[in-house]
């Protein structure tokens, strides 16, 4: 694995309305890392995700910058970044729901990318990745399972040629069969080479696919480290028992 | 009385309903909004083709690209100066600034071309058609067939093509449509455009039908109303039959009641139908 990260970002602060909502000094993702962040509710791992792109469902102020293979990218706005290799799948709403999952699929970017480290998945790629979707291909978005919606939002993702992804709560609303499934999916596709930054509430799920496991509670980093360390980490329960003050 | 002459006349005015409607259909499906100078665009419009060939000396069809060209950059120069009221979805100012908008349309209007009536003689408008008992112009013939091309087109590129697809992305969700790598900011910009090019496009064929005023525009704006909310607000099938149920109605009640009464009427036709199908006759986002 080499350590050049593909995805740093210093001095991240986000705001709402005054208040501090994330204070990270440093956070990053190398080439082909899974890393995974975890956290309690309100630790600060969607607006963590929200920020590195840029993009927002309210509107928080954002300072820090966000670097992309060495660029700065922090002015851009999420669309730039997401032409970029930046690609986020949001928690919630994944995929368009009047919209087949083919042209869901269907690519909103003319041309491939041409930036190292770049691959674009092929619509048939996807879905020898994932079946189901060849499957549901003429389904309208709105028919699928929760988590069909989560491999539609990934496949989504793949199709627009991801540098880093970032992924937030993909087990929300997932059996636990299904949590497994999709994070192995994620997994897998490290291993062929993509970089992945994965915030996740189930941290007992997470820590068995990631590489690094990042602590957050109230905006701040609590402890990171690697899996195999973090697995054991009284500070994680603790976090999410409300017990660590 | 002859009831295939009113028929006639209500495909006519209905396909005319529904060309003037179409800008703010697309507006409304695509990007949420709505336009309250649309009637003075479409007065614009017209006035633009009048000018083109009466003082321009310009053929009709050279005088038809000049006003949509002319309406491209009144809708683009309108939503640059809204667009921040845009992202934040706030209908109220954006109803008070298109109001605004109208209003100065209409007096820089009436200052470039004079507050007289005119009338906006075209080759087509000029030559009658007699069937028997039955009148029309070639005028009423390119208004159906211009309508008819125009929505099967624009069918067309929103559910066949990629610039439809994004469209309909923004439509539905503009945040994750940013996440697609969309510029959200350029889609709205381009629906702005093609309002501007659609209406301008409606007035050159319509506005022969009748003198034109630069104090026209808010009849226009109520049929369009009309329209969009019948048809479901986004939907272009939708606004195609709205519009030409509406003009077949306007013919008929006309005929058979008064002419002075259609609108009021069509008004209290809306109102049963919002009652019973509050989304309108058909309700599909993302302007299909």
């Amino acid at each position: 694995m080499s350590t050049r990260p593909v995805l740093e970002a210093t001095d991240l602060k986000v705001a709402y309305g005054g208040n501090l909502a994330l204070d990270l000094p440093c956070i990053a993702v190398r080439e082909r890392e899974l890393v995974g962040v975890v956290g309690a509710n309100g630790a600060g791992k969607s607006t963590l995700v929200n920020s590195l792109l840029g993009w927002s469902r309210g509107s928080p102020k954002v300072s820090g910058k966000v670097l992309l293979d060495g660029r700065d990218v922090s002015a851009l706005p999420p669309h730039e970044r997401v032409k970029a290799g930046l690609l986020l799948i949001p928690e919630g709403k994944l995929v368009f729901t009047q919209m087949s999952v083919e042209e869901n699929l269907a690519s909103t970017m003319d041309g491939a990318p041409t930036d190292q480290g770049r691959r674009r998945y092929s619509t048939d790629e996807v879905y020898s990745l994932f079946p189901r979707l060849y499957e549901r291909r003429h389904h309208l978005g709105s028919q699928l399972s929760g988590g069909e919606r989560q491999m539609l939002g990934i496949a989504r993702a793949l199709r627009l040629g991801p540098r880093a992804l970032l992924l937030d709560e993909p087990s929300i609303g997932l059996a636990p069969r299904l949590v497994s499934t999709v994070l192995e999916t994620v997994r897998s596709l490290v291993d062929s080479g993509l970089t992945v930054l994965l915030v996740e509430q189930n941290v007992h799920a997470a820590i068995e696919v990631v590489d690094r496991l990042v602590l957050l509670e109230r905006g701040r980093i609590l402890a990171e480290g690697p899996a195999s360390e973090m697995r054991d980490d009284p500070r994680i329960a603790e976090a999410y028992l409300g017990a660590h003050v | 009385m002859n009831l295939t002459q009113q028929l006639i006349n209500g495909i006519v005015l209905g396909h005319a309903y529904a060309l003037i409607a179409i800008g703010w259909t697309v507006l409304l499906g695509v990007a949420r909004l709505v336009n309250f100078g649309h009637g003075q665009m479409y007065m614009l419009g017209a006035f633009v083709t009048w000018y083109g060939i009466s003082r321009l000396g310009l053929p009709y069809i050279l005088a038809i690209p000049l006003a949509m060209l002319i309406g491209v950059v009144v809708g683009y120069i309108m939503q640059r100066v809204l667009l921040q009221l845009t992202l934040k979805q706030d209908l109220v100012s954006i109803m008070i600034v298109t109001l605004g908008f109208g209003y100065v349309l209409h007096g820089a209007a009436a200052l470039f071309f004079g507050s007289t009536g005119q009338i906006l003689s075209t080759p087509l408008s000029m030559q009658d058609i007699y069937w028997g008992d039955l009148w029309f112009t070639y005028q009423d013939i390119a208004i159906v067939v211009v309508t008819i091309l125009f929505f099967a087109a624009l069918k067309y590129i929103i559910d066949r093509t990629r610039l439809g697809r994004l469209a309909r992305m923004v439509a539905e969700d503009p945040q994750l449509a940013e996440l697609a790598g969309i510029n959200v900011k350029r889609v709205y910009l381009g629906v702005f455009a093609f309002e501007g090019a659609a209406v301008a496009l409606a007035a050159a064929l319509v506005a022969p039908r009748t003198p034109i005023l630069t104090s026209m525009g808010f009849e226009e704006v109520i049929i369009t109303f009309v329209v969009v909310v019948l048809g479901g607000i986004g939907s272009v099938l939708g606004s195609y039959l709205a519009g030409l149920a509406l003009g077949l109605f306007v013919a008929f009640f006309g005929a058979f009641v008064s002419p002075a009464y259609a609108m009021a009427a069509a008004f209290a036709v809306l109102i049963a139908v919002l009652v019973i199908r509050p989304g309108g006759l058909a309700v599909s986002p993302g302007g299909r």
